[in-house]
C-alpha cells in the first residue's frame, strides 16, 4: 500500500495540507500532520507525533526487554529508537533498574521513557513512582501512566485522577497515560473524557474480536489530541494456543502501522535478530503480497486493504491512480477516518466523476476489488462539506 | 477479572496429562488442585480457581507472558482470597508450573530482586511489601496483596508454605545450579537463561552468575546440551554469527568475537559449553579458561 504513497503523492498531500487548511480541527489530522507519513521503501526512520504532546516517535519503540540483556537496550537507542517503556512491576522492578544503568551514560534528552503503576490509592501511586524514579536513577519521566484500566470506571476514579495530576504538575512525569488490554474502546473514550491523560497504551492488532470498534475509539482519540501506542501488535506471536504455528510478527507490526492514528508501537524484543528486523519496519511499512497473505486477514479485512501493487495503474483508461483512491477507502471505511480518507482524495486532483467516461471497468485487481464499485462508494466523499467530516 | 477466560480444569487439563503422560511426581495433578489453595482464618478460599494455559496466558498478565513462556510454562492456576472482614482486602496466589524445576528457578530468578529478604519457603523465596515469591518443584508460586498488615503478611506465608509442603516436601536447590565456581559468586546472582542467551537466537539453557574479583566484575557460564553434536552446533553457530573462519571445530578453548558483547570465551567439553563474558582483564580469561579445561570436563 505504502508505495502507493511515494514521495511525489507525500509532497501533494503536504502541500493540499498546508493550502487548504483542510487538516485544521479535524480528528486525525491535527494529530498527525501528513509529512509524517511513511514515503516508503528504505529512507530515513519515519516519526510520528503523540497528539497533542508533540513529542515525534520512531514508528517503531523499544517495549518489554528483559532484564538480563541491556545491551539490546544500548543497540536499539543506537539504531533510532528512542522510546523505551517499562513499568513498575516489570520483573518485579528489575527491569527499571536495568534500564536505569543503560541510561545513566547516556544524555537525557536523546531518548524518551515512560513507566507506570497498578496503583490504585494515591499512596501507592506515589510509592511506585517514587521507587520506579529511583531505580531508573532519573528526576522525571517522560509518561507515567495507570497500568492495565479496564473500565469507564477504573479510568476516572477521582484518586487516582488526582494523583496523577499531581505528579504532573510537579513536573516529575511530562505526560500522563492510561494502558488498557481489556475493555480497550471504553477505556480509550475514558481517556478522552478525563481530559488528565494524554497517551493511551492500548491492545491493537488484526486478531482481536472487538477490532472494528477499537478502530474508532483509535480514531477519536487521535482526534482529540490523545498520542496512541499500540501494544501487542504481534498478535499473540503464534495462531494457535500449542505455540507450534508462528505469526509473520513483522507483517503483523507493519499491518498496525497501517493505520495512521496509531502513532507508535513498542513490541518486546529478546534478540538481536528480533531487534533488527523490527528496526528496519522503522525505515519501510510497505507490506508485501506474502505478507499480506501470511495475515490471513479474513474476507472482509482483505476487501479493505489495498496492497499498492500498481498494476492497476495501467490498466486504467482514465489513469486513475486507482491504488491511492483504494488507501482513501480504506481510511473511510476500514480506519473510519473520514477526514484522512477526504484529504487523500483532495489530494489526487480527479476529475468530476473519475468513471463516468467507462461504460465497463478495465481494471483486473490482483486482490479481486470490484474497484469502480469501491471509487464510486468513496467518490461521494469528495462532495460533502468539510464542516461535516471530522 | 470479567474478562479472563475461565477454562474448566477437568474439561481440558485432565485428559491432555493421561494422554501426554505428564503425571510424574511433584507436578500439579489435576484432580488435586484445589488443595493447594488452603483453608486460612480470617480468609475466604478462592470461590473459582481460573486455569490458564500458553494460549491464553496473555489474558492475565499480558505482556509477562512473554517472560514465562520463554521458560516453558505449562499452566497457571489464579486464585484471590478475600479477607472475611474487610472485603476490600485480598490475596492472589498464582501457581505457575513450568517445565522443570530448572525452569521453574529460571523464570524465578528472573524476578529475584538483587537482595533479596529471604524466607523459608520453597527451595528460595523473598518477601517484599505486598509480595512473597518462591519456587519449588517445578513451579513458581507468586503471591501479592495490595495489604502491608501482619496480618496479611502472616497469611501469605501459611499459603506459600501450604503449597510448598504439598509440592515438595524436601525442597532442594537443582545440582546443577551449583556448577560453576564459588570463589568471586555475586550473591544471588544465579540465573538461568533459557532463551536468547546474550540476545542470540541459538544460544539457549546458560545457567549464568556474575562475579566480581579484585574490583572486576564479569560473567561466568555454562551451558548443558542433550548431546555432543548439539553443543557443536550451537558454537558453530556462535562462530557462522561472529563471521569468523575455522576449519573443523574441535573440543576445547575458543575465543568468539561477539560484535555485540565483545570477546566470549568458551570450552567446549562434550554436551557443555563453559565461558566467559563481560571479562576484558587478560589474566582472568586465562584463568577461567584453564579452570574450565582443567576442571570442568
Amino acid at each position: 500500500m505504502q508505495k502507493s504513497l511515494n514521495r511525489r503523492n507525500f509532497l501533494k498531500l503536504s502541500a493540499a495540507g498546508a493550502a487548504g487548511g483542510f487538516m485544521a480541527g479535524s480528528g486525525t489530522a491535527g494529530a498527525i500532520p501528513l509529512k509524517e507519513f511513511p514515503a516508503g521503501n528504505r529512507g530515513d526512520i519515519m516519526h510520528r507525533t503523540l497528539g497533542k504532546t508533540g513529542m515525534k516517535f520512531p514508528l517503531v519503540n523499544l517495549g518489554f526487554v528483559r532484564s538480563d540483556n541491556p545491551r539490546l537496550v544500548n543497540l536499539a537507542l543506537d539504531l533510532g529508537m528512542t522510546y523505551l517503556d517499562t513499568g513498575h512491576g516489570y520483573n518485579n522492578g528489575r527491569n527499571e533498574e536495568m534500564l536505569g544503568e543503560v541510561l545513566k551514560s547516556r544524555p537525557r534528552d536523546s531518548y524518551y521513557i515512560g513507566t507506570r503503576s497498578r496503583g490504585n490509592t494515591e499512596e501507592q501511586i506515589n510509592e511506585h513512582f517514587n521507587i520506579s524514579l529511583k531505580r531508573l536513577q532519573l528526576d522525571h519521566v517522560d509518561i507515567f501512566g495507570m497500568h492495565g484500566a479496564g473500565s469507564r470506571e477504573h479510568t476516572l476514579n477521582e484518586e487516582r485522577l488526582n494523583a496523577f495530576s499531581k505528579i504532573k504538575a510537579r513536573g516529575r512525569a511530562r505526560f500522563l497515560s492510561v494502558s488498557t488490554h481489556s475493555n480497550e474502546p471504553e477505556v480509550i473514550r475514558a481517556v478522552i473524557e478525563s481530559n488528565v491523560f494524554d497517551i493511551v497504551f492500548t491492545s491493537y492488532n488484526f486478531r482481536m474480536g472487538n477490532f472494528q470498534d477499537l478502530q474508532q475509539a483509535v480514531a477519536e482519540a487521535a482526534g482529540a489530541g490523545i498520542g496512541v501506542i499500540a501494544m501487542k501488535t504481534m498478535a499473540g506471536v503464534h495462531w494457535d494456543r500449542e505455540r507450534q504455528d508462528p505469526i509473520n510478527v513483522i507483517a503483523a507490526l507493519k499491518y498496525v502501522l497501517q493505520n495512521p492514528n496509531i502513532h507508535t508501537t513498542i513490541p518486546g524484543v529478546a534478540s538481536y535478530q528480533e531487534l533488527e528486523e523490527i528496526c528496519e519496519v522503522n525505515h519501510d511499512i510497505t507490506m508485501t503480497p506474502q505478507e499480506i497473505s501470511d495475515l490471513r486477514l479474513d474476507q472482509a479485512q482483505a476487501g479493505m486493504f489495498c496492497f499498492g501493487c500498481e498494476k492497476c495503474r495501467p490498466q486504467c483508461r482514465q489513469n486513475l491512480p486507482v491504488s491511492d483512491i483504494m488507501r482513501s477507502y480504506m481510511y473511510a471505511y476500514g480506519y473510519r477516518d473520514l477526514s484522512l480518507a477526504r484529504s487523500t482524495l483532495d489530494s489526487l486532483a480527479l476529475p468530476g466523476h473519475p468513471c463516468e467516461n467507462c461504460k465497463s471497468c478495465s481494471v483486473k485487481c490482483v486482490q479481486g476489488f470490484n474497484v469502480a464499485e469501491k471509487i464510486r462508494d468513496i467518490d461521494r466523499l469528495r462532495y460533502v462539506p468539510s464542516d461535516f467530516i471530522t | 477479572m470479567k474478562n479472563r477466560m475461565k477454562t474448566k480444569l477437568l474439561r481440558f487439563f485432565f485428559p491432555c496429562l493421561i494422554m501426554t503422560g505428564l503425571l510424574a511426581q511433584n507436578e500439579l495433578k489435576a484432580y488435586d488442585y484445589e488443595k493447594f489453595f488452603p483453608e486460612v482464618e480470617g480468609w475466604e478460599k478462592p470461590a473459582e480457581i481460573d486455569f490458564y494455559d500458553p494460549g491464553n496466558l496473555w489474558d492475565i498478565i499480558n505482556g509477562a507472558a512473554d517472560l514465562f513462556n520463554a521458560y516453558d510454562f505449562r499452566e497457571l492456576y489464579w486464585g484471590e482470597y478475600v479477607n472475611s472482614a474487610d472485603n476490600n482486602i485480598y490475596i492472589v496466589m498464582e501457581i505457575y508450573r513450568q517445565g522443570g524445576p530448572v525452569r521453574a528457578f529460571g523464570t524465578y530468578s528472573q524476578e529475584r530482586p538483587r537482595v533479596p529478604d529471604l524466607v523459608d519457603v520453597g527451595v528460595q523465596g523473598y518477601t517484599a511489601p505486598g509480595v512473597l515469591n518462591f519456587f519449588v518443584a517445578d513451579c513458581y508460586v507468586k503471591i501479592r496483596s495490595h495489604d502491608r498488615s501482619e496480618e496479611t503478611a502472616e497469611a501469605m506465608k501459611k499459603m506459600a508454605r501450604h503449597v510448598s509442603g504439598m509440592l515438595d516436601p524436601d525442597p532442594a536447590f537443582p545440582a546443577i545450579l551449583t556448577s560453576l565456581p564459588e570463589e568471586g559468586k555475586v550473591e544471588f546472582s544465579e540465573e538461568f537463561i533459557n532463551t536468547n542467551f546474550l540476545g542470540h537466537t541459538f544460544l539457549s539453557r546458560a545457567f549464568v552468575s556474575a562475579y566480581e574479583i579484585d574490583g572486576t566484575g564479569f560473567n561466568l557460564f555454562m551451558i548443558e546440551k542433550e548431546s555432543r553434536e548439539e553443543a557443536k552446533k550451537m558454537l558453530t553457530d556462535y562462530y557462522a554469527f561472529s563471521r569468523q573462519e575455522i576449519d573443523d571445530i574441535s573440543e576445547g578453548i575458543h575465543r568468539i568475537d561477539d560484535r555485540w558483547n565483545g570477546e566470549v570465551g568458551i570450552v567446549w567439553s562434550g554436551n557443555k559449553l563453559y565461558g566467559y563474558y563481560n571479562l576484558e582483564n587478560k589474566n582472568l580469561q586465562d584463568k577461567y579458561l584453564e579452570l574450565f579445561s582443567e576442571s570442568y570436563r
